[in-house]
């Protein structure tokens, strides 16, 4: 879980006038979930060991297949594209069918010539994505070393 | 039983793996079409495959061709795994040999459910063939 003081409710603005004192960072932090949700992971897989060795292999495996998204979109070959969003699609849909899987989907749609798109935008957006969930992810990891399993 | 899972995604991998082990199964994992054709090579054939799609070298879509092909090919039950989810896709799949499709992300009972299909079937398989030898 991503956890950001002062959004939603009070605001951390307000709680600091309410109670005049300085904001500590502590009041008003609220608990966002950008794309990953653990209970739900947890539910899905039925088993919360191996979740976190998914989210530990995950971490560890993604910024290469994001590096690899992000070579063949810099250097404009459209196969290599789509076999590289594809392939980052498959991964990070095991653990959220939002933001970055969706941003995926639509690099390797237009890869495919299904649709027009900004392949560099798209690009920026899904590394913006990919570091929210990897924030998520790091706050929920166990302290497994992924070369165990 | 000896279920051979083919899927260049280590993640995929393991959960896989592990998986199917807790559903009292014993996988034989690969991480390339390569790979695969190395073990089909060096042991009995399995039972039963889960076979990625999309994998660099030999694409899943050759190697159920191939495992078709080989002598006792015909016993293997085929689970070709994927996110190619059009309907042309499915189609691709299934005429290359496989027996069932499954679309990634999993819903984790769905595959359990399938694969035992796919283990009942292959065992039925294997058994009317030792038969009529």
């Amino acid at each position: 879980m991503y956890v950001r003081p002062g959004i939603d409710g009070e605001s951390a603005e307000s709680v600091d006038r309410s109670n005049r004192e300085p904001w500590t960072g502590s009041r008003g932090a609220v608990t966002i979930e950008l794309y990953f949700s653990w209970p739900s992971f947890v539910e899905s897989l039925g088993d919360e060991e191996l979740a976190a060795e998914i989210v530990a292999l995950f971490i560890v495996e993604a910024p290469a297949m994001v590096d690899r998204v992000r070579a063949a979109v810099f250097g404009d070959s459209l196969e290599e594209i789509r076999q590289a969003a594809h392939a980052f699609k498959g991964a990070v849909g095991n653990l959220t069918r939002q933001g970055p899987m969706e941003t995926s989907a639509q690099l390797e749609a237009m890869a495919r010539g299904d649709v027009q798109a900004d392949a560099k935008a798209l690009m920026r957006v899904l590394d913006e994505q990919v570091a929210g969930l990897l924030n998520e992810l790091k706050i929920v990891q166990t302290p497994k070393d992924p070369c165990a399993f | 039983m000896r279920v051979l899972i083919a899927d260049d995604d280590r993640v995929m991998r393991h959960a896989l793996g592990r998986k199917l082990a807790s559903w009292d199964f014993e996988p034989v994992p690969c991480s390339d079409g390569l790979e695969v054709r190395r073990a089909l090579l060096e042991a009995p054939l399995p039972p039963l495959a889960l076979i990625d799609w999309n994998m660099p070298g030999v694409d899943g879509l050759t190697l159920c061709r191939e495992i078709r092909n080989l002598p006792d090919g015909g016993n293997i039950y085929l689970i070709l795994i994927t996110s190619n989810a059009s309907r042309q896709d499915v189609l691709s799949g299934l005429t290359s040999g496989a027996d069932d499709y499954v679309l990634k992300p999993f819903d984790w009972e769905e595959l359990r459910a399938r694969v035992r299909i796919g283990a009942r079937t292959a065992t039925l398989q294997i058994t009317l063939a030792e038969r009529v030898k």
